[in-house]
């Protein structure tokens, strides 16, 4: 058993540049598009593949805002021979919808928003308001989509993969891209490059608006119908300035009604010609007979005229902090952003490393909040690198009845700390041993790098995959302290403060609700006894918490809850003072929480996993501790379709990593 | 040979149609579980796999035994037992080093419960796996329940029940639960009353009589060199003493009654559960309803409720159904979407118009050889990499599956005909024994959509029984906030 006492240092010299390099194929066909070919040998019955379009909603403007996305639900519509039984047909159909709509919108523009400006009405979009004229074209509209149904082969483009047993077929947008992913048998590669360059050379957008209703459903279940969605939106776009990032992914309901099948033709030229499009395939197989379909089929896709328009936007520096109070359904808690760096750039690895030394059980800011201060249930740091531009952001939900401002003072003595202390060697090491393992755990799944590779390279080149290891080792104390007083300052900060309406559960009530836990006998103990700390001066409430909790420890058994329950309430009172006061937080006995393993176990208990499951979607989720919001969205994107077609107990699996991830990235939106 | 070429360059054109691709062979047996099996240090079952590539050793440790073992009064116990051995430190290490260490070691290693097992999990670098191992053994055999820990375990949960009602997807899921299976293991919640008592004493106890070898199962897999691991293993748990056997979970039967049932929640969107319960896993009619299902609802896009509700009618982004066999107690067959509130009614409509006809007209063979194809040709995937392949059996062991299942799940699968998915559909959707549940505003959600194409009326004409509001429980007991009673219309 020797090789399993050799010790990490050592290790971390030797093997990780020697093993986890990845070295993949780059293939570029004469037409333009690029292909990263990886042959791995691990898990033969499936290929990972996928193709992205280097184009999201940073590429778009006001009037067309979630095209990019819309158009990703689009490309599911099949193309002039998938899904239809009658090409012909199937287009006048197409026309004759395009010709009403476009009838619909002339006269939405011309009238219905100026009533609208006039305030005669409250929607110039809802039917509730259409003149006769408009609701007989809307009419009109709906019984030829009705006819048309007729020559449509339903979904006949996602069939065709199932029948043939695929598994990740699924595609997801960001502000930067947009990826077709999808897992296929191992011999089944020649049909992904039928369908895909099928789909890229001859696609129908049919179906088009009652697709846009499925999105404008989409958006309800993202962002209106969850407590914090609209808030998160409206401070993402006070953030950004000037930046196209100030706009949502999904878009503004306004724009989503209306696009034209015209603009969707003329995205398409531009944006998904083959020069602007990436292919990547990881799995089992051979090189040359792969190159050799790849050739084949997508050799065929047509040169486009000219490259897409570059996005020539730079963000124009912060001049004063921002800010946002909100008062919502929810958890308090706070976010504060500051403008960062785009992806690759060479500060980004000083602040990922930052991140490391701050983030997880025993990273500081737990230290500080969650088991110091007690006035947090979570806290963490992220970065976030897009293509064009970055930020970095401290976000934390808030324990009990502390408030947000006590966690934004909380962070600011933590800024203090990076920009005038260096961290420990300790720290350091423990964090970089933690980046050699995290490199090993990034290449386990074929799918999720094939993802990292495709992603890389439409945003800044996959070789990233390589370098940042090394980068990230190299960085040091004072490259920590230097991009700590760079970016971490007040006036590059935006902060939202979110607390928690006042309509919620009132104290009182909840005091009674735990009260009611305590038997009669000891119920009267506790209001004795709380009736006598409230006696107590303020001055002295930390001294008495002091010797209180040395009492503590010499409590009997049954009367430890009790005991308990009073210093919880005498602590409540010494924060609320120290809040008041605007004092510094005071010095508490040293306690850590689970918040993530409470959180598997309640969400587990709703999903009905088996042991195996849960063993297997935690190992699967703990590779995305400290992952970005960005990473963790392309993610959770990336499963939640996967989950409609995975088959038997994965579905569960992967439902519950997806409830996982939406609380992760609940959480992370709030400071992003 | 030039014309050989050039013949060969003629026939390999790409066929016109994504059906006409001739793929190369490519044959898949089902691993079986025997040939992962080992036994060691007596008696303990270890599912065991090599996997060189990366440097890494993955292993998890299941343990018989969850939350069915203690009475509704200490919901929430073992869960807490379970994080707390984790997070809690050792007899001899605080909990503060342990995490420092497992920090410093790169190692990740997980304890948590679902309502059957609680399992831990590491995944270390195979150079300082001994020390890890060591790390995580001392932690699962001598949990220290570090007070301070146990205090922060239980102000946290306190903390998550307050959020319990923010999301209106939390409600629902969590009512569902409790329409299915009321106040059983499966049902129930912890509350503060259930959380304020756990003390070391009872975390000790319930630890006691579930961490111990005699419920244990190991899989591990990754860089290691089996026999060498196999001996490993023997002699690190050589010592640890044997305990009681966990029984099987007890089987819950569901037993709601039909209706329809809401929760208020001002949203703009209704989220929406319709449930029946269903038949148990060694049901001769199981291969055919999950058939039937997968036409029905459970076949993503390519199934006749996404595109009746989704994509022809643009109501809900997602929309679909699934069947889940029992396997200690009552399965579930159940529906599911979210729609805005004018249009719950009429997606609901369509659902029921689908069930009936499943009920009544035989299936079209494309969509019964889809529905089977899909289901055979990704049977590999279940065992895509070492660590999935061990998780099947490592769930197969636990749940006292049929050692064949694998091997004669195809010919299942195949064997399925159009006159079962019709005759199954008719044993198991019974729309009279269906409930509905809603968690919107149901004021503009019972009135329906503005054409008039369906109303919740209408929904319960289907369904039978009454609507009866469901009120938002206080999230920290559970029970009725004051002055609110449950009413019926």
């Amino acid at each position: 058993m020797k090789n399993y006492i050799a010790t990490l240092v050592v290790v971390m010299g030797s093997c990780v540049t020697a093993i986890a390099d990845v070295n993949p194929e780059i293939l570029v066909l004469d037409n333009g598009m690029k292909f990263i070919l990886l042959p791995r040998s691990e898990e033969p019955n499936s290929i990972a593949v996928g193709w992205v379009a280097k184009v999201g909603s940073v590429n778009e403007r006001p009037g067309i805002t979630g095209m990019s996305h819309f158009f990703e639900h689009l490309m599911f519509k099949g193309t002039n021979t998938i899904g239809t039984n009658n090409a012909e047909k199937d287009a006048e159909f197409t026309n004759t919808e395009r010709v009403l709509r476009n009838q619909m919108l002339d006269i939405i523009w011309d009238e219905q928003y100026a009533l609208f400006k006039l305030g005669e009405i409250d929607d110039p979009w809802d039917a509730k308001n259409d003149t006769p004229e408009l609701s007989s074209l809307r009419k009109e509209l709906q019984a030829t989509m009705k006819s048309h149904r007729d020559v449509i082969v339903k979904d006949e483009f996602s069939s065709v993969y199932q029948g043939a047993g695929a598994t990740g077929m699924n595609a997801f947008t960001s502000e930067d891209v947009t990826f077709y992913i999808n897992q296929i048998p191992a011999n089944k590669f020649e049909l992904w490059c039928w369908m895909e360059s099928d789909r890229l050379q001859n696609s129908v957008f049919r179906e088009f608006f009652s697709e846009r209703d499925v999105v404008h459903e989409e958006r309800r279940m993202r962002t209106e119908s969850t407590p914090t969605g609209v808030f998160q939106e409206q401070f993402n776009s006070m953030f950004w300035q000037a930046s196209p990032y100030s706009w949502p992914v999904i878009g503004w309901p306004s724009d989503l009604n209306s696009y034209t099948l015209e603009e969707a033709n003329r995205y398409f030229d531009v944006y998904y010609q083959p020069g602007n499009l990436i292919g990547v395939v990881v799995g089992d197989f051979q090189l040359q007979p792969i190159k050799k379909l790849i050739g084949e089929y997508f050799g065929q896709l047509e040169e486009g005229d000219a490259p897409p328009p570059p996005v020539p936007t730079i963000e124009p520096q912060q001049r004063a902090p921002q800010l946002m109070v909100v008062e919502l359904d929810a958890q308090s808690q706070i976010e504060i952003r500051y403008h960062g760096v785009p992806f690759r750039h060479r500060d980004s690895y000083p602040l990922e490393v930052m991140a490391s030394v701050l983030n997880g059980k025993t990273g500081r800011l737990y230290k500080a909040v969650v088991e110091g201060a007690e006035i947090a249930n979570n806290a963490r740091f992220t970065v976030d690198t897009k293509k064009y531009a970055g930020a970095v952001s401290f976000s934390a939900t808030v324990k009990g009845d502390a408030k947000p401002e006590q966690l934004e003072s909380a962070w600011y003595e933590q800024v203090d700390l990076l920009q005038n202390d260096s961290v420990s060697e300790y720290e350091l090491e423990k964090v970089k041993n933690n980046i050699v393992a995290d490199q090993f755990r990034q290449l386990q799944s074929n799918f999720f790098l094939m993802i990292q590779l495709g992603y890389g390279e439409a945003i800044g080149g996959w070789e990233a995959i390589n370098e940042s290891k090394d980068l990230l080792l190299a960085v040091t104390a004072d490259d920590i302290k230097r991009v700590a007083n760079k970016y971490l300052t007040k006036n590059n900060s935006s902060v939202a403060l979110y607390n928690r309406s006042k309509n919620a559960t009132p104290i009182d009530a909840q005091f009674e609700e735990e009260l009611a836990a305590f038997s009669e006998e000891q119920q009267m103990m506790i209001k004795q006894a709380l009736s006598e700390l409230k006696a107590i001066p303020e001055e002295e409430l930390l001294q008495t918490a002091a010797q209180m909790k040395v009492q503590a420890q010499q409590v009997p058994a049954e009367f430890k809850a009790v005991f308990d329950f009073l210093l919880k309430k005498l602590q409540e009172r010494i924060d609320s003072l120290s809040n008041d006061l605007g004092s510094e937080e005071p010095a508490k006995t040293p306690v850590v929480e689970e918040v993530v393993e409470q959180n598997f176990v309640e969400t587990n208990q709703k999903l009905e996993l088996t042991a195996q499951q849960l063993a297997e979607a935690t190992e699967f989720l703990a590779s995305f501790q400290d992952k970005s919001l960005g990473e963790l969205i392309q993610v959770e994107a990336a499963l939640t379709m996967a989950a409609t077609r995975v088959q038997g107990s994965d579905q569960v699996v992967l439902e519950y990593i997806l409830a996982r991830l939406t609380v992760l990235i609940a959480e992370l939106e709030n400071e992003n | 040979m030039f014309t050989t070429t050039l013949l060969i360059a003629l026939i390999v054109t790409a066929p016109s149609s994504p059906y006409d691709i001739v793929f190369p062979e490519f044959v898949f047996t089902p691993p079986t579980a025997s040939s992962f099996r080992e036994t060691v240090s007596e008696n303990t079952t270890v599912f065991i796999a090599e996997d060189r590539e990366l440097p890494l050793i993955s292993m998890v440790a299941t343990f018989r035994g969850g939350s069915y073992l203690v009475p509704n009064s200490q919901a929430g116990l073992v869960s807490m037992m379970a994080s707390l051995v984790r997070s809690g430190g050792t007899e001899t290490m605080s909990a503060e080093d342990v995490d420092e260490q497992f920090a410093f070691l790169a190692a990740n290693s997980s304890v948590g419960s679902d309502g059957a097992t609680v399992v831990a999990t590491l995944n270390s670098l195979s150079s300082n796996f001994e020390e890890s191992f060591d790390l995580f053994l001392d932690m699962l055999q001598h949990p220290g329940f570090q007070e301070s820990r146990v205090a922060l375990a239980k102000d946290s949960a306190v903390e998550d029940m307050k959020q319990r009602n923010d999301e209106p997807s939390s409600i629902l899921g969590r009512e569902n639960s409790r329409l299915l299976f009321g106040n059983s293991y499966l049902g129930r919640n912890s509350t503060v009353s259930s959380i304020e008592p756990i003390d070391t004493k009872s975390l000790q106890e319930i630890h006691a009589k579930i961490i111990n070898p005699s419920n244990l199962i190991i899989s591990i897999s990754g860089d290691f060199e089996k026999d060498e691991m196999l001996a490993f293993l023997s002699e690190k748990l050589n010592n640890w003493s044997r305990g009681d056997v966990s029984l099987d979970p007890p089987g819950v039967s569901s037993e709601y009654t039909p209706g329809i049932y809401y929760v208020e929640q001002d949203v703009p969107q209704g989220g929406v559960r319709i449930c029946i319960r269903s038949m148990r896993r060694g049901d001769k009619d199981v291969a055919a309803a999950h058939i039937m299902n997968y036409i029905l609802g459970g076949g993503g896009f390519s199934s006749r409720i996404t595109q009746k509700v989704r994509s022809d009618e643009g109501l809900a982004y997602s929309a679909g159904s699934m069947f889940s066999p029992g396997i200690f107690g009552d399965g579930i067959w159940g529906a599911g979407y979210e729609s805005k509130s004018s249009t719950v009614a009429l997606a609901a409509k369509l659902i029921f118009d689908e069930i009936d006809r499943i009920k009544t007209i035989l299936v079209s063979d494309e969509d019964l050889a889809l529905a089977k194809s899909a289901t055979i040709e990704t049977l590999p995937s279940e065992f895509n990499s070492k660590a999935d392949t061990l998780s099947v059996f490592v769930s197969d062991a636990l749940t006292n599956q049929d050692p064949q299942y694998w091997e004669t799940y195809r010919d299942k699968i195949s064997a399925v005909t159009k006159e079962d998915v019709l005759r199954v559909a008719n044993r198991i959707l019974k729309p009279e024994e269906m409930y509905m549940l809603v968690v919107g505003n149901w004021d503009e959600i019972e009135v329906g959509d503005a054409d008039g194409r369906a109303s919740m009326e209408d929904i319960l004409a289907i369904i039978g029984g009454s609507f009866t509001e469901l009120p938002v429980l206080d999230p920290l007991t559970l029970e009725l906030p004051s002055e609110q009673s449950l009413k019926t219309n």
